[in-house]
């Protein structure tokens, strides 16, 4: 785990993470009071789990992926993964300790996240609140079905090309599958062509990752059944992404 | 040469992961409900970070809606009011408009228009110069007008952004009844798909206000949306002289009576709670404001009813108006 502790080491000492943590730990608070509540306080606890889930894809998309592509070029670059390679670390482990590094320091950036959208915004009614705790849990693994394997990506695109690229292409792939989508499906309502349709189907639907209408509206928990659905198949999507960026993954430039 | 079981690990995720795709897609795309992106990213439509834009969004639509239409410097920029200036108000601009050919002769002569100084201090007169860069940035000098296809675009742009804060906010009166007043406006709007739309605007405000007991202002949104749909039925009859159907006139008495019914109830449960005290004088002013304007008008259809039931009575609905108006006063 050498490998990992040097990671984590670097990224600590960097510091940018603390902006974001800053970022998540305090706008959940400030930002509803600007909003128009003052007719109707029971807006004010939703807008706080719904801002909470809002800055931790910000950060996701805005602080991890960009790390992971910088952490993966720069080991790459200096030679760092070429050393661990000689001392018998695998490829495999080498991607996960990386990821692992990178994902610890962002682990605390989901545990604010978790607690403040379940804490500070939990509905009165015993059955709501406990609605309110389920989807909070199905949200926490819907996000990490979507963040975790791109994360991954970055990092192993990191290694081979240089940092923005991979940055630019696994956020590029992160909006796409978040709004873009959207736009395509604008564009298909009245359109028949084939090659755009499937372009659809083979599109990552990571939009359905997004439950925070479900806090923001208190439409109660996913139904066990979709929910399984939709984490088979981002869940897939997950597997496909990880074995694509071992294919990418080089300990040397 | 042997492979080593980590080379196989690869392919077997790509595979896997693939074949868990496709089959949670496949079952995800079925026929009663498709797979479809819900066009509403992290809820932000409709939640308190919404009504903040759609307030927010009124000052871009104001600049684009001055810039492009009246092709005068925005009244929020320039600190004139309407009116205050004959020199370069909306009356001048209008004269000028493209159809016409005309140019913007009032309006590009001399100097861009300087706000007159209301106060000596050094503060003020330092914030006015400020504001008079800002109205010279802005001041048309461009002798010719927009052109026909252009000002198209800029209409097309405003309903973009009009659609785009009622969205955000079907509760808001602002947001919807400048949505519904472009749309029905002949020079913008006025085609039967327009009409179409602002009915949907209008049934979509309504059924936003069903949602809410908390806020007593949606409400009055919905009145006037209810208002909005009863002109919009009721004028083929008017157009054609004839009188209104009782069935139209009864139907928009109730839907129109439920809803203020429903603000006056909820605004006084909202000050029982303090929520109203929250309010500004001048937001709580407003909305009393807005709610006798609707009371006033709903009062017309009571009379209405009464003449269309017995038609064979004297008809001089403004004086029975008239009288009930007068009654209302303290």
């Amino acid at each position: 785990m050498e490998l990992y502790k040097l990671t984590l080491a670097s990224i600590l000492s960097r510091k940018t993470f603390a902006i974001f943590a800053f970022l998540i730990l305090t706008l959940p608070f400030a930002l509803p009071m600007m909003t128009p509540w003052e007719s109707k306080p029971s807006l004010l606890e939703p807008a706080r789990a719904q801002m909470a889930w809002m800055l931790l894809w910000t950060a996701a998309i805005g602080w991890l992926l960009f790390q992971g592509a910088t952490i993966g070029d720069r080991w790459a670059s200096h030679g760092i993964l070429e050393y661990f390679k000689t001392l018998g670390v695998s490829r495999w482990r080498q991607m996960g300790q990386l990821w692992l590094s990178c994902f610890t320091v962002f682990a605390g950036m989901m545990v604010i996240t978790f607690i403040i959208s379940t804490f500070t915004a939990m509905p009165g009614d015993a059955v709501e609140a406990r609605h309110w705790l389920v989807t909070n849990l199905q949200y926490v693994l819907l996000f990490l079905l979507v963040i975790a394997p791109l994360l991954a990506l970055s990092i192993a695109l990191g290694t081979r090309f240089n940092g923005a690229a991979a940055y630019a292409v696994t956020i590029g792939i992160a909006l796409y599958g978040l709004f873009g989508i959207g736009y395509l499906e604008v564009f298909l309502a009245d359109n028949d062509n084939p090659v755009l349709n499937v372009l659809y189907l083979v599109s990552p639907h990571y939009h359905l990752s997004d439950l925070t209408s479900r806090l923001v509206f208190k439409l109660g928990a996913i139904e066990a059944a979709e929910l399984t659905r939709i984490a088979a198949y981002l869940g897939g999507l997950a597997l496909l992404t990880v074995g694509v960026s071992y294919q990418f993954f080089r300990e040397g430039k | 040469m042997t492979m080593k079981p980590s080379q196989f690990a690869s392919p077997v995720l790509i595979a896997g992961g693939l074949a868990l795709a496709v089959g949670g897609l496949s079952s995800l795309n079925h026929e009663s409900s498709p797979l479809r992106h819900s066009r509403n990213p992290f809820a932000i439509q409709g939640s308190a970070y919404g009504k903040l834009l759609a307030r927010l969004s009124e000052t871009t639509i104001d600049r684009v809606w001055h810039l492009g239409v009246e092709q005068i410097v925005p009244h929020y920029m320039s600190g004139i009011g309407h009116g205050q200036n004959g020199h370069d108000d909306h009356g001048t601009a209008a004269t000028a408009s493209p159809a016409k050919g005309a140019l913007l002769k009032s309006a590009v002569a001399g100097t861009p228009v300087v706000a007159s100084p209301q106060s000596k201090t050094l503060l003020h007169q330092g914030k006015r110069w400020f504001q008079d860069r800002v109205i010279a940035q802005h001041h048309r000098t461009n002798p010719n007008s927009l052109t026909d296809r252009h000002l198209a675009t800029v209409y097309r742009d405003i309903e973009e952004m009009l659609l785009r804060s009622f969205k955000l906010d079907p509760t808001h009166y602002g947001a919807y009844d400048s949505y519904h007043l472009f749309l029905t406006t002949h020079d913008f709007g006025g085609t039967p798909e327009a009409n179409e739309q602002a009915v949907r605007v209008a049934n979509a405000a309504i059924a936003a206000a069903f949602q809410e007991n908390e806020d007593p202002e949606p409400w009055l949104t919905a009145a006037a949306a209810g208002m909005n749909l009863y002109l919009m039925d009721a004028a083929p009859y008017m157009q054609k002289g004839e009188t209104i159907p009782l069935g139209i006139l009864k139907e928009y008495r109730d839907k129109i009576g439920y809803c203020l019914t429903r603000f006056e109830e909820i605004q006084a449960q909202s000050e029982k709670v303090g929520n109203w005290d929250r309010l500004s004088t001048e937001r709580q002013m407003e909305i009393a404001e807005r709610n006798l304007f609707a009371k006033r008008t709903f009062k017309q259809f009571d009379a209405m009813i009464a003449r269309a039931e017995h038609p064979t009575t004297p008809a001089t609905p403004e004086s029975d108006v008239a009288k009930r108006e007068e009654s209302d006063q303290p």
